[in-house]
């Protein structure tokens, strides 16, 4: 047809995809959206052809939807939610553009995945901030896109980290960088006169990226971005702090963060970080009997010109903190050890992701809280469990302090039998009611997927209406991703 | 822009007749400000319309309102300090956020707090240090607004290397939208509390402010969250010594340097490993002269000790850095202390070996800003920021050699600014990396030839750094009056300013939100 | 030094608003930080030192007139000083000086208070700021046993002031301050109403002439009398005739010391024993006319040159007053020998130290504003656990007695030498 003519030319026929088989794998995901099937795929290779296939959305006024992950998805962010959209996608677009040791920034494409990054980066001496065991397949722009929180608090100066500057596309068709990318000068300029576009506010007074953050590809396209590294570490040691009283662990993670110590810390419960080390859903539940209820992680790394030292000093700090919670540092609790624990955190997962092992469903509420308020939360998820019957030891409970212990994500995953009904009713009923639940003890849904978005923007008018304003001036037409937010 | 006898009553109705006024002698004190000479030729720019002073959000609210029923432009301030903040090419209604000066809350267990506009840093720090926490401190020093540098206006500071840039520390804000509305931004208009400025989906956050503050041209904010950062000092400072240099006691597991580095390279070097080893509470890049002027209690005693140093000698270029180290034990006081010894053998920095209250003297203002003021006025009476920088560490020093051969130099030859070392300059490192110059041009406000030299260093300021590729004035914005430095930078700034334009007629449809020093509702 | 001098000043304020403050280094207390009663109590940024050098340069280059308003701005002020102290932390300018040329500027262009002028009318016919008879300017002193030196010679002068000298209320502290001297041995004796004011007070209030005609009154006086000493237990006339009189030119010989220097030299040369116990939680409020305004005068002759470029220096080099120089250490050094007293310091104190409220003719013109400023020191007292607040100037006590009604906090205020007297 016509329309489709025009995209051929942009992308070449070879890169639209109609093919029932893939038109079906986007018209849903592990989410409880509802299934919409695209029109066609298309793969984007660079900015130019993104922005004429923006272009070309406006002037046919088709939806666009973007992918930058490869699947499996999990949010319902990805799938259309109106009918005749076309999914753009960026996976094909893996290039990393430069690796700037000295400033320890990366510029990267949309495809580029973590599995491709981290070893591209260690040849540089630098690692990159990372979620908890990323799936293979996860564009790091996307995550971080998404605002994921990443593992290292101490790296998370504010939510926005550890994103910088991003070159997008606005749904209207336009081109901008932003934060110190946007100029003067070609980014080759730039890295001429020394510059490593590692500010990502602005530029000037309007934080152009945080609009963009969150907003699960509705006001553009980013077509690269740059983010923030951190020394490759020479030595590394990794310590698990066990216990059945995860007030103690908050109690030492508030404290470790005081003393902004290590680099990783993260709580999670037995079953979670059974998911993370097992292999098999036999393994796991073998090892979530075992593993104790609570588990603190905590790395440190050996970086810079003092590696052991570094190490050694923050090891004692660690020890003296935990004994005086009450706690102590170990290097293997039954299940596992922390060299294990360092070896599966180091990688991305080698599979569709840790929490879908073994072809298991999972079910996930997450949103924004304070450490103090954890155990507040993780009773009422236990509470909900049993008033929605699935089986509390699939209950996976994960804890990521952010913004240096300001304040945390916390995450619950259900795992469930993908073609058990009434399991998956029940999940579906603890993301949706359980939502709710959550949000009116106090959760912030900051990254409001599928039945969130309601939850989230029915309580503050005016931020409806100051987003429909953004929205407006980026995507007049309303092309990129309808349906989803509050557009 | 006149006001009617009818606005006025509205205004007296909301506040009470007590906290507004036309009186035009008290209205001269809200159009004087430094700098005001550079853009208007003499002190006072134009006299503004009345001056309305807040107790509440309510009041605030009911003030915007009224000022978009009735065609008024307004613009708040904290303290007033900043030029930004009080001065307009027309007459405007300044909105005096005194009276709303409360600190709302500090949760120590999550490190936040809660303020309204007028709360200083001062304040702030003598606040959370009782509880073992202090916030950013800005280089505008103690007496700056905690609010304005968190979510108002421009955001570095000598703690940067570990509270990071100001507008980074924002959780929250309680926001008059330029039409009156009012929006809380973050978790806070969830009802989940203070704990985070951005979402639901994008973040307004980005539009309240960017890299520089509207500086008023975007509403009103009546209560921010701030971060908070660990303090390991005591609960209290202990002042020691008179006026007008009181020194400072340097509490346990703190070492205040200063540094003196061979050459650029080397600095380079000093302030990335610096970054990378995340060992510093604070780093300041310091001009010789400003750091003379600070630990000195007047300019006669300055002169005193300078007039008999030769000339070639004060006027050798030195590369030195105030580096602050703090630690929560001995222990990792050690591991910092030989970490430091580390970095400096591998940079051939060396330590100047400053008396004790000099020592206290660079402490304190490395803690809490103060003395920059001093540093920055006291010589002349004014000060001027051009260029200002905010990039990678390399870049910035390439701005401040460029700066220094093709716009100070000239400059300070001419005897119209104040001599100083070679690259006057104060800047920061941040702790995320990356680092903030400002080339700081000491004039006489009280002189016209001092002023008019000045101005055409601003000016060329403005260009050159477009012309070097190494960014653009405006993003500071303090200075950018009226979009000056923006259209300098013509084209370069088109398309970005031009998004900032829409977002600007969005949120402000009758554009009564002042924007002297944010962008005009206006396309170029 | 007329206003117009200090032009180039006003040109360099540049609005900090550090003059609302008290010195950042010395803040101990969130509750107490500032140091301008002025801009605390009205708001609006024309009542604090920087918007008085703002409205003084919108004044000379002619872009407001003295008003009603204008006046209000200028006059609700104590002159305190504590603007100044923290202006210098940072800036080599003179507030001080600019508010009161500004008032003098006032005053000769007849821009005056109506309520300043009753009691300058007064001073002028009863030589005396309390609108009193000078023919009962002695009354205080009836029935002590004390030479008065318009006919007897006596190594010291005691000279009361106006305030101790119309103040019934007060009389019995100024009798037992010169109780406490005559029965330490000092040779001492008064003017009786002959003793005139120092003319300090209508000073601040912008009549310059008033002062010069007291100073040279004064001090004729003294060497009349062949006095060596002169001392006041008001702090008012002690600043007048130690800073004000130096500051006008005015030459004399006599040493002049304030009753807490005198005792406390009596007391270290062992003339003064303070034994009794007073058992009493204490904090001392430190007078802004014995403290920073009490720091000498700097006399210098010369010129502001340009140095270094734009670097403005003084040639000769001048001597900085910034307030640490006044009297601090005596008072405290007498509380803290009083036996069973237990002494606290405030937030605030000595250079920073928040006013009574009473000075710059607030006290006489209005007189809600001298008492509010009262009533945040009394509360001030409190908050550190003080019972009592101790003072060491008529004006303080008379101020902040008549403030007590308007603050809960249960303070009782002294003179210190009330305290010295019951330990004595």
């Amino acid at each position: 047809m016509f329309e489709q003519d025009a995209l051929a030319t942009i992308v070449g026929a070879d890169n639209l995809l109609e093919h029932e088989d893939i038109l079906r794998a986007h018209s849903g995901d592990f989410s409880f959206v509802p299934r919409v099937s695209p029109r066609l795929v298309v793969k984007a290779r660079n900015t130019e052809e993104v922005q004429a296939i923006v272009r070309w959305a406006n002037e046919t006024r088709t939806p666009l939807v973007p992918i930058s992950s490869g699947p499996p998805h999990s949010y319902g962010d990805t799938v259309p939610s109106v009918g005749g959209a076309v999914i753009v996608d960026l996976n094909g677009m893996k290039r990393i553009i430069r690796i700037d040791r000295r400033n320890r920034v990366a510029m990267i494409e949309p495809g580029v995945t973590f599995t491709q990054l981290i070893p591209a980066l260690e040849k540089e001496g630098l690692a990159p901030l990372t979620p908890l065991v990323p799936r293979s397949s996860k564009s790091v722009v996307t995550a971080f896109l998404e605002r994921t929180p990443i593992t290292t608090p101490r790296f998370h100066w504010e939510s926005q980290d550890p994103l910088l500057c991003v070159e997008v596309v606005y749904g209207c068709g336009d081109l901008m960088r932003t934060g110190s990318a946007a100029g003067p000068g070609s980014i080759e300029e730039q890295w001429e006169v020394g510059r490593a576009q590692i500010r990502g506010m602005g530029p000037s007074q309007v934080d152009f990226t945080r609009l963009l953050q969150g907003a699960q590809g509705t006001m553009g396209i980013v077509t690269w971005a740059t983010v923030r590294c951190r020394p490759l570490p020479k030595l590394k040691r990794m310590f698990l702090v066990p216990s059945d009283d995860l007030g103690l662990l908050i109690d030492m993670a508030y404290r470790i963060t005081h003393k902004k110590l290590g680099e990783e810390l993260l709580i999670v419960n037995g079953f979670n970080l059974a998911s993370i080390v097992g292999e098999t859903r036999e393994e796991i539940g073998m090892l979530s009997a075992k593993l104790p209820l609570w588990i603190l992680l905590l790395g440190i790394d050996g970086a810079g010109l003092l590696p052991e030292e570094k190490i050694a000093y923050q090891e004692e700090e660690a020890i003296e903190i935990a004994q005086s919670c009450g706690l102590e540092l170990k290097a293997a609790v039954p299940g596992t050890s922390a060299e294990e624990v360092l070896a599966v955190l180091s990688q991305p997962s080698a599979d569709a992701g840790w929490k879908l092992k073994g072809g298991a469903g999972c079910g996930d509420v997450f949103f924004i809280t304070t450490l103090d308020r954890c155990a507040e939360f993780v009773d009422a998820a236990y509470g909900l469990a049993g008033r929605y019957r699935f089986p509390v030891r699939n209950l996976g409970v994960y804890i990521q302090p952010m913004v240096q212990g300001t304040n945390c994500h916390l995450e619950f995953s259900v795992s469930y039998e993908l073609h058990d009904q009434q399991e998956t009713d029940a999940v579906k009923r603890f993301i949706e009611e359980g939502g709710e639940i959550f949000a009116n003890m106090g959760a912030f849904f900051s990254r409001p997927y599928g039945p969130w978005a309601r939850i989230a923007y029915g309580r503050e008018a005016q931020t409806v209406i100051g987003q429909r304003k953004l929205k407006n001036i980026f995507d007049p037409n309303g092309v990129m991703n309808p349906g989803k937010l509050c557009f | 822009m006149s006001l009617s006898k009818e606005a006025y009553r509205a205004l007296e109705d909301i506040v009470g007749p007590e906290y507004v006024t036309q009186e035009p002698e008290i209205l001269d004190t809200y159009c004087f400000v430094w700098a005001n000479e550079l853009i208007f030729g003499e002190k006072f720019s134009p006299r503004p319309l009345a001056v309305v002073l807040p107790e509440t959000v309510e009041e605030v609210q009911a003030i915007v309102r009224a000022c978009n029923r009735f065609g008024i432009r307004y613009r708040a301030h904290a303290t007033g300090f900043e030029t930004s903040a009080i001065t307009s090419s027309e007459p405007f209604l300044p909105i005096d956020m005194r009276r709303m000066n409360r600190v709302v809350e500090i949760d120590r267990t999550n490190r936040f707090a809660v303020v309204e506009p007028y709360v200083s840093q001062a304040r702030l720090f003598l606040e959370t240090m009782k509880v073992g926490l202090r916030p950013n401190m800005l280089g505008a020093g103690p007496s700056a607004s905690v609010l304005a540098g968190t979510a108002a206006h421009f955001g570095s500071g000598p703690t940067n290397i570990s509270t990071d840039f100001g507008g980074r520390n924002l959780l929250g804000a309680e926001w008059v939208l330029p039409n009156g509305d009012i929006l809380r931004l973050g978790s806070l208009g969830t009802g989940a509390g203070w704990i985070n400025g951005d979402g639901p989906g994008p973040s307004l956050r980005g539009v309240l402010r960017g890299y520089g503050g509207a500086n008023g041209g975007m509403g009103i904010f009546t209560k921010v969250a701030t971060k908070l950062y660990p303090w390991y000092g005591p609960p209290k400072l202990q002042p020691k010594g008179v006026p007008p240099t009181y020194g400072m006691v340097i509490p346990e597991n703190f070492s205040v340097y200063c540094v003196i580095l061979p050459g650029r390279d080397k600095m380079n070097d000093f302030f990335h490993l610096l970054i990378e080893e995340s060992i510093a509470f604070s780093i300041q890049r310091l001009n010789p002269a400003l750091g003379a002027i600070l630990a000195t209690e007047s300019n006669d005693e300055l002169w005193e000790l300078m007039k008999n140093i030769p000339e070639e000698q004060r006027r050798a270029p030195v590369f030195s850095a105030i580096v602050l180290l703090d630690a929560s034990s001995a222990r990792e006081m050690e591991y910092k202390e030989k970490c430091f010894q580390m970095i400096l053998e591998q940079t051939d920095g060396t330590v100047f070996p400053f008396d004790d209250h000099i020592q206290g003297l660079l402490f304190n203002n490395s803690v809490t800003g103060q003395g920059m003021t001093r540093a920055a006025f006291r010589s002349t009476g004014s000060f001027i920021i051009s260029p200002v920088g905010d990039e990678a560490v390399d870049a910035l020093t390439t701005l401040t050699e460029l700066s220094e051969k093709e716009i100070v130099k000239e400059a300070r030859d001419s005897g119209q600014i104040m001599e100083t070392a070679p690259e006057p300059v104060w800047g920061v490192v941040y702790g995320d990396g990356g680092a903030h110059v400002e080339v700081i041009t000491m004039y006489d406000p009280a002189d016209r030839a001092s002023c008019k030299k000045t101005s055409e260093l601003l000016e060329k300021g403005d260009k050159k750094i477009v012309e070097w590729g190494l960014g653009i004035n405006s993003l500071e914005n303090a200075l950018s009056f009226n979009e000056s430095a923006l259209k300098a930078a013509l084209p370069q700034s088109r398309d970005f300013v031009k998004w900032i334009k829409k977002i600007k007629r969005a949120f402000d449809p009758n554009n009564a939100a002042d924007s002297a020093f944010y962008v005009s509702p206006e396309d170029y | 030094m007329a206003l117009d001098t200090y032009e180039e000043d006003m040109l360099r304020c540049t609005r900090c608003s550090y003059c609302k403050w008290i010195p950042h280094q010395v803040m101990s207390d969130s509750h107490f930080l500032t140091v301008c009663p002025s801009i605390d109590r009205y708001n609006f940024h024309g009542w604090s030192a920087g918007g008085r050098q703002i409205a003084a340069l919108s004044l000379l280059k002619g872009r407001t007139n003295v008003g009603e308003k204008f006046l209000d701005m200028i006059y609700q002020c104590q002159m305190c000083g504590g603007c100044d102290v923290s202006c210098k932390i940072e800036r080599d300018l003179e507030p001080y000086e600019v508010m009161q040329q500004l008032r003098i500027m006032c005053i000769e262009r007849g821009d005056i208070i109506p309520e300043h002028l009753l009691f300058i009318d007064g001073l002028k016919k009863e030589d005396n700021m309390m609108m009193e008879s000078k023919e009962k300017r002695g009354d205080w002193a009836e029935g002590l046993n004390v030479k008065v030196l318009t006919k007897e010679h006596a190594d010291v002068l005691f000279h009361a002031g106006c305030r101790y000298s119309f103040d019934h209320e007060l009389w019995s502290t100024c009798r037992s301050a010169l109780t406490i001297l005559l029965n330490a041995g000092v040779d001492i004796g008064i003017l009786g109403k002959e003793e005139t004011c120092c003319g300090g007070r209508s000073y601040e209030m912008g009549y310059a002439s008033e002062l010069m005609k007291y100073a040279e009154h004064n001090t004729d006086t003294w060497k009349a009398a062949g006095v060596k000493t002169v001392v006041t237990p008001c702090a008012d006339c002690y600043q007048a005739f130690k800073v004000l009189y130096s500051k006008t030119g005015q030459k004399h010989a006599v040493e002049v010391l304030h009753i807490t220097e005198f005792i406390d030299r009596l007391m270290k040369e062992g003339k003064i024993r303070l034994t009794k116990r007073v058992p009493l939680t204490v904090t001392y409020h430190d007078p802004c006319h014995l403290g920073r305004l009490a720091e000498p005068w700097v006399h210098w002759e010369g010129k502001k040159v340009k140095v270094n470029g734009q670097m403005v220096v003084h040639d000769p080099p001048k001597k900085k007053r910034c307030g640490a120089n006044g009297v601090y250490e005596a008072p405290r050094d007498i509380l803290r020998k009083i036996p069973g007293l237990n002494f606290v310091e405030m937030h605030r104190i000595r250079e920073y130290a928040w006013c009574c409220g009473a000075g710059g003719g607030v006290k006489e013109a209005y007189p809600d504003f001298a008492e509010w400023t009262a009533a945040r020191r009394l509360e001030e007292a409190a908050v550190v656990g003080a019972k009592a607040l101790v003072s060491a100037c008529p004006w303080c006590k008379r101020n902040f007695i008549d403030a007590t009604p308007n603050t809960d906090a249960r303070v009782e205020v002294y003179d210190i030498i009330e305290l010295v007297e019951q330990a004595i």
